[in-house]
């Protein structure tokens, strides 16, 4: 149990040393930063399946009530925190060769670990002004990670980025303020055990406005926009954490944390919840199909994905919060190995316009056959993990008897079909052209990141079995989905 | 009402964030808005007896450094738009697209 | 008391709103610093002059550090409106609503100098009696300090980082 902190001290003291150490010796950062991400990754592993409440400095709660802050293990926060420390490997991992002689490598991994233990902390607490610090820091750091190079579209996207996600935390912030002055504390399990069944119309403005501010930060449908352009602008590695773990985390789950466990949900909750995750599904899916440009497309796809994610959170029964968490974490996996993919399409050929990219995939074998294998899982083709991940939201919308969003999620899909066969016909079929004649394959870290990924991707298509559903990701759910008496099983221990 | 009025601060900020041209202006709605939120926060944690519920002042402290940090650091970026540009202008700066 | 309160707001209000529609950069400035100080006034009324203390020097911070860069020419140009008339109706559609929605509301909330939950008993706030935020803060939420301090961290990387890398290109 003591190991928990560990999660938030050992990204910081690694971000720390490293901007002290190793700023003009670029192999030290790298060991350091890929040291602290391979043991974020082994912590999360080893403490599957244990559960427990952290209390800073000891201050266990007296008489029932909570006067310190907490730190929360259960079987849901383990699975993000896993994700998390697996994305944040395979990223530092490939960052080695991929971040380029112009920049700053010290600068970079230091940023990029800030923001991890920002997103850690964010899956961990239980109390809300620490998620609200947790959030400002791991988005500060993410700001700053977009803007990294100094290309005017790299400021400019960065600038806008910021804009809109202090905008977002500003109404968590507010929410956050509510839901005090309403409940009396800060903590989580208390809000929830005050909280009760009963809410007032001012409980429901707070909710409107977490849904907003957690929206804004996921970027659903429509506060989406941003994650677009700052994709485009940042670096392939930046561009895949944010798709792959800081709107699934910072976002999503902090918001069905909030919800879920601490305000509880209600009827029109979740419809609000199906809606926009709904519409996010079809819009993220027709814009992607419309985009040549392969990191916008991504982005564009990942608020579609971030739209059956929040669609299952909205249908709430509990194959349908088990079917969501399942998609976060395949969801992580293959669009990180997108990006990644993609950045690499770049760093050989210098063009992300799929125009251009003919025939890729002879002269990049390496590249070609992950990225085929990226395609077929955001496709949703069995039996790859992407598949499961929407059949079984599909399956949990017909369950919960809401035929109309599943047509509608099906609809989605084939749209997300139809893009990655374009980009799939593009790069592996079209014959090469120029821009792709000189292409050569990319440095070997930067293929053992993306190759562990594509592994990965297959491996999630074992995530259906029901050892694996039974044993992870239902009793995940179900803490999500017992929702506010998660308060009292954190009080009593 | 007080409670009303300071949501309209906050709403002042949001406008000035969403329809101005100018970085600079676009940054100080953005500050506005944190201002209208802290000022909030203390007036939920004000006792007319006593001296102050700390954790409304606490949140208002975290708050307040929080937002001066990413205000602080959009600043860094309008800077250096504006160096390498020359202009503060959001729309000049969207001719430059790549 | 509560009196007091509106005018201050309500002064904070239109400085907020002159500061942004100005054209002259000076003069926003200076519409800027009276809302600012209308603030700080509310704030002391609250009695919270710790809360307070600090925007005064980070304000007097960022002024130094525009007014360095020399912005003092610029936003000749400024208008009223983006290019994109689209993004500028949404815009302003969610202020409406969301004013629209908050009538109403915020009658529900309690009064000013009410502790809205004194009256729960087993509040946090009530188990710390009358420490001082500051006590409690590096006591009890000792985590938050921590937090506040790495994003601080933070912050000094993202400035480092960005400057770092415009001196390089």
């Amino acid at each position: 149990m003591q190991l928990v902190p560990m999660f938030l001290v050992v990204p910081m003291a690694a971000a720390i040393l490293i901007i002290l150490a190793a700023r003009k010796v670029p192999r030290l950062a790298d060991a350091l930063a890929n040291l602290a991400t391979l043991a974020l990754l082994v912590m999360a592993v080893s403490l599957m399946g244990k559960d427990g409440v952290y209390w800073v400095k000891g201050l266990a709660p007296r008489g029932g009530t909570p006067i310190g802050v907490n730190l929360v293990l259960d079987k849901s926060s383990i699975l993000m925190l896993a994700t998390v420390g697996l994305i944040a490997f395979m990223v530092t991992l490939y960052s080695i060769q991929y971040i380029g002689r112009r920049a700053s490598k010290a600068h970079f991994y230091s940023l990029f670990l800030v923001m991890i233990a920002g997103v850690n902390g964010v899956a961990l607490t239980g109390d809300l002004l620490s998620l609200y610090v947790f959030i400002e820091m791991a988005s500060l750091a993410s700001y700053a990670l977009v803007a990294f190079g100094d290309r005017q579209a790299e400021l400019e996207a960065s600038f806008r980025y910021l804009i809109v996600g202090s905008v977002g935390s500003l109404f968590v912030l507010v929410a956050l303020a509510i839901t005090y002055s309403l409940a009396g504390s800060l903590n989580m399990a208390q809000v929830a055990m005050t909280f009760g069944t009963s809410l007032k119309p001012i409980h429901l403005v707070a909710a409107g406005l977490f849904v907003a501010g957690f929206g804004l930060k996921s970027a659903f449908f429509p506060f989406h926009m941003w994650l677009v352009d700052a994709s485009r602008a940042a670096s392939a590695p930046v561009a895949a954490a944010l798709s792959g773990v800081v709107i699934e985390v910072v976002g999503i789950f902090a918001m069905a944390r909030v919800l879920f466990n601490a305000i509880g949900m209600t009827g029109s909750l979740h419809t609000l919840l199906m809606i926009l995750g709904t519409i996010s599904i079809l819009v993220g899916a027709l814009m992607a199909l419309r985009e040549d440009d392969i990191k916008r497309a991504l982005a564009y796809n990942s608020v579609s994905e971030v739209g059956f994610i929040v669609l299952a959170l909205g249908i709430g029964t509990r194959p349908a919060i088990a079917a969501a968490l399942v998609y976060i974490v395949t969801h992580a996996i293959y669009k990180t190995l997108l990006f990644l993919n993609a950045g690499a399409m770049e760093y050989a050929t210098g063009s992300r316009d799929l125009t251009k990219l003919g025939g890729l995939k002879h002269r990049m074998p390496v590249t070609g056959a992950t990225s085929v294998i990226g395609a077929l899982s955001v496709s949703a083709i069995p039996p790859f993990g992407g598949f499961w991940a929407r059949f079984f939201i599909i399956v949990a919308a017909v369950q919960a008897e809401r035929y109309g969003y599943a047509a509608w999620a099906v609809a989605g899909s084939i749209l997300t079909l139809a893009s990655f066969a374009r980009f799939q016909k593009r790069v592996c079929h079209d014959p090469v052209g120029e821009t792709c004649a000189a292409a050569k394959e990319v440095p070997v870290l930067m293929q053992v990141s993306m190759i562990g990924l594509a592994v990965l991707c297959i491996a999630a298509g074992l995530l259906w079995l029901p050892q694996v559903q039974d044993g992870f990701f239902m009793p995940a759910a179900k803490i999500i989905q017992e929702g506010i008496t998660y308060g009292s099983g954190i009080l009593g221990m | 009402m007080v409670y009303g009025l300071c949501f309209g601060l906050f709403l002042v900020g949001l406008y000035g964030v969403l329809v101005k041209r100018s970085l600079l202006k676009i940054i100080l709605g953005l500050a506005i808005m944190e201002a209208a939120a802290i000022l909030f926060i203390v007036m939920l944690g004000y006792n007319a007896g006593g001296g102050g519920d700390p954790i409304a002042r606490e949140l208002a402290l975290v708050a307040f450094l929080a937002a001066g940090a990413v205000v602080a650091t959009a600043a860094t970026l309008a800077r250096r738009l504006r160096a390498r540009h020359g202009s503060y202008d959001i729309e000049d700066l969207n001719r430059f697209k790549e | 008391m509560a009196g007091l309160m509106l005018v201050l707001i309500a002064v904070a209000i239109a400085a907020a709103i002159a500061a942004l529609e100005v054209r002259n950069l000076f003069t926003s400035f200076v519409a800027a610093a009276v809302g600012g100080l209308a603030l700080i006034v509310a704030l002391f009324v609250m009695r919270a002059p710790g809360v307070a203390v600090l925007p005064i020097i980070v304000a007097g911070a960022l002024v130094w550090m525009l007014l360095k860069a020399g912005a003092r020419s610029d936003l000749k140009t400024t208008s009223a409106g983006r290019g994109d008339l689209a993004g500028q109706v949404v815009g302003l559609a969610l202020v409406v609503i969301l004013l629209v929605l908050s009538v109403g509301v915020f009658s529900e909330m309690p009064k000013l100098g009410d502790a809205p939950f004194a009256s729960i008993a087993d509040s946090p706030a009530a188990a710390y009696g009358s420490a001082s935020f500051l006590a409690v803060l590096f006591s009890y939420r000792i985590l938050d300090a921590l937090g506040v301090a790495a994003l601080i961290v933070g912050a000094i990387l993202a400035w480092l980082a960005i400057r770092a890398a415009g001196e390089r290109s």
